[in-house]
């Protein structure tokens, strides 16, 4: 098995990381149940990308009919945007309540509004990871900026810290990939099979960041 | 075109290098920050007791000075005038007297020795000369002879001579604290056996006191001690955070032990 299956397959055992530590450790935060419920619908979704990535050229009728795995990456983007919104809402994030609830109706209604008039579902769709990445950072940074505002302070990094944490290097990072994926995908095929590479590495950070706070606080 | 494609990719690798750095930075600084704004408030914190620490300090010493001059002019003051009124006294001849005088003499003369002695006892008690002169286990043996004699308290002390403490100040709170806990175990506990052990051990010097009384819970004991009645516990609370040392109250059905834990001192 060489490097290149080893990270192909990231997306995979990446997920299984978290999961069994989850299993081992068992923290009962209730913020961790969207975390959780995207690892366990992430690990299906991308089992279900990366085998028919394996069998590109030999593919059912209706895996040809549907795209092949593109949706399945679009499904992906949009179930994590809500759950990490839902996560946030629930380890308070200082932001207006109205904002709180309009805010998924928003996202909701540009989605449809993305996939009726703008992209097919069929495809990827960079708009959509766009708007993830977007809103996910600025989640990250208004909860980063309210931390650093506050009057305690403390010398540790607690489990919900560590995924914000995670997720911001995740999204910062693969922000220009989810902008650019259309374009590179059309016209650099070999660059956009390279750069997702890039987008696994740090999807691997993001699953050990979320793996580590479920382990329990850092000391800083 | 072609030189516009390879700008493109390159612009894009540009722009994820950017992303992770300014990532990164943003990340280090944030930690940084928590760090500083962490050491701040130990900073704030460790002012704050030591502040606390030396108000507790200064009362304890102003208790102690005060005691100390109360001590003297008892002894020297009332003492002498009362040992003055029995020089006097001595010099009457109960020859020259009427029965029912002599009788009123010999009671006065009764009366007055046992002011002396009340009031020596009084003065040795507020005053720390015995602790200065022969430390701190003689004192508390001292002690725990005096409270038992003539009453029907049995007293008995296990002390540990290995061991010495850093400063004279330090044995003055350790005897005071040991001196308040035996009054409250007489006075409110009704105790009829009454013991102490002490103990050398890991720097520190661990001494139990044992009675048949009454006995205080810790819960008791953290709600008594924030009361303006408050058995002296505050004092003891007080002078415990200034040794710093930690005081436990064991109470059982038929037996109820105080420990007190005091460190930094030096075993022989």
């Amino acid at each position: 098995m060489n490097y290149s299956v080893i990270l192909k397959w990231s997306e995979v055992w990446a997920v299984i990381i978290p999961v069994l530590i989850y299993l081992y450790k068992k923290p009962n935060e209730k913020y961790i149940k969207p975390v959780i419920w995207y690892l366990v619908i992430a690990l299906i979704l991308n089992i279900i990308c990366d085998i028919i990535g394996e069998n590109y050229y030999n593919e059912p009728k209706f895996i040809v009919a549907i795209n092949y795995n593109l949706p399945f990456y679009n499904l992906h983007s949009i179930i994590r945007l809500f759950l990490f919104i839902n996560f946030f809402h629930l380890i308070n994030v200082p932001a207006n309540k109205f904002i709180k609830k309009i805010l998924p109706i928003v996202i909701a209604a540009l989605v449809v509004f993305n996939f009726l008039f703008l992209d097919s579902f069929k495809n990827f769709s960079s708009k959509i990871f766009t708007i993830e990445s977007i809103v996910l950072i600025v989640y990250c940074i208004i909860y980063f900026l309210a931390i650093l505002g506050a009057d305690d302070a403390s010398n540790n990094f607690n489990s919900s810290l560590i995924i914000v944490t995670g997720l911001a290097v995740y999204e910062s990072v693969c922000f220009p990939i989810f902008l650019f994926y259309d374009l590179l995908s059309k016209k650099f095929q070999d660059y956009a099979i390279d750069i997702w590479d890039v987008h696994n590495i740090m999807y691997i950070i993001l699953c050990l960041f979320i793996a580590r706070a479920f382990y329990g606080r850092i000391k800083i | 075109m072609h030189l516009l494609d390879v700008n493109i990719t390159i612009l894009v690798s540009i722009f994820i290098a950017v992303m992770f750095l300014l990532i990164i930075s943003f990340l280090l600084t944030f930690i940084f920050n928590q760090r500083r704004k962490f050491r701040y408030k130990q900073d704030i914190q460790h002012l704050h007791e030591q502040q606390q620490n030396q108000l507790i300090e200064a009362a304890v010493r102003s208790e102690e000075m005060e005691r100390h001059r109360i001590s003297e002019e008892l002894h020297d003051e009332v003492g002498a005038l009362l040992s003055a009124t029995k020089l006097y006294m001595g010099h009457i001849v109960p020859d020259d007297l009427d029965e029912k005088s002599k009788g009123l003499l010999f009671k006065t003369l009764e009366l007055l020795d046992d002011s002396i002695i009340r009031v020596r006892s009084i003065s040795h008690n507020l005053h720390s000369a015995i602790l200065k002169e022969l430390g701190l286990n003689e004192a508390i043996r001292s002690f725990f002879q005096k409270i038992g004699q003539g009453t029907s308290l049995a007293t008995t002390a296990n002390l540990d001579n290995n061991y010495e403490t850093d400063s004279p100040e330090n044995e003055i709170s350790i005897y005071r604290i040991i001196q308040e806990l035996c009054n409250n175990i007489i006075k409110h506990g009704k105790a009829t056996i009454l013991q102490i052990d002490s103990i050398a051990q890991n720097n520190e010097v661990v001494f139990t006191i044992r009675h048949n009384g009454n006995g205080l819970s810790q819960e008791a004991f953290e709600r008594l001690r924030f009361q303006s009645d408050g058995l002296g516990l505050k004092n003891i609370q007080n002078r415990i955070i200034l040794l710093k040392g930690k005081i436990q109250f064991d109470s059982l059905p038929d037996n109820h032990a105080v420990v007190l834990k005091i460190p930094l001192i030096k075993t022989i």
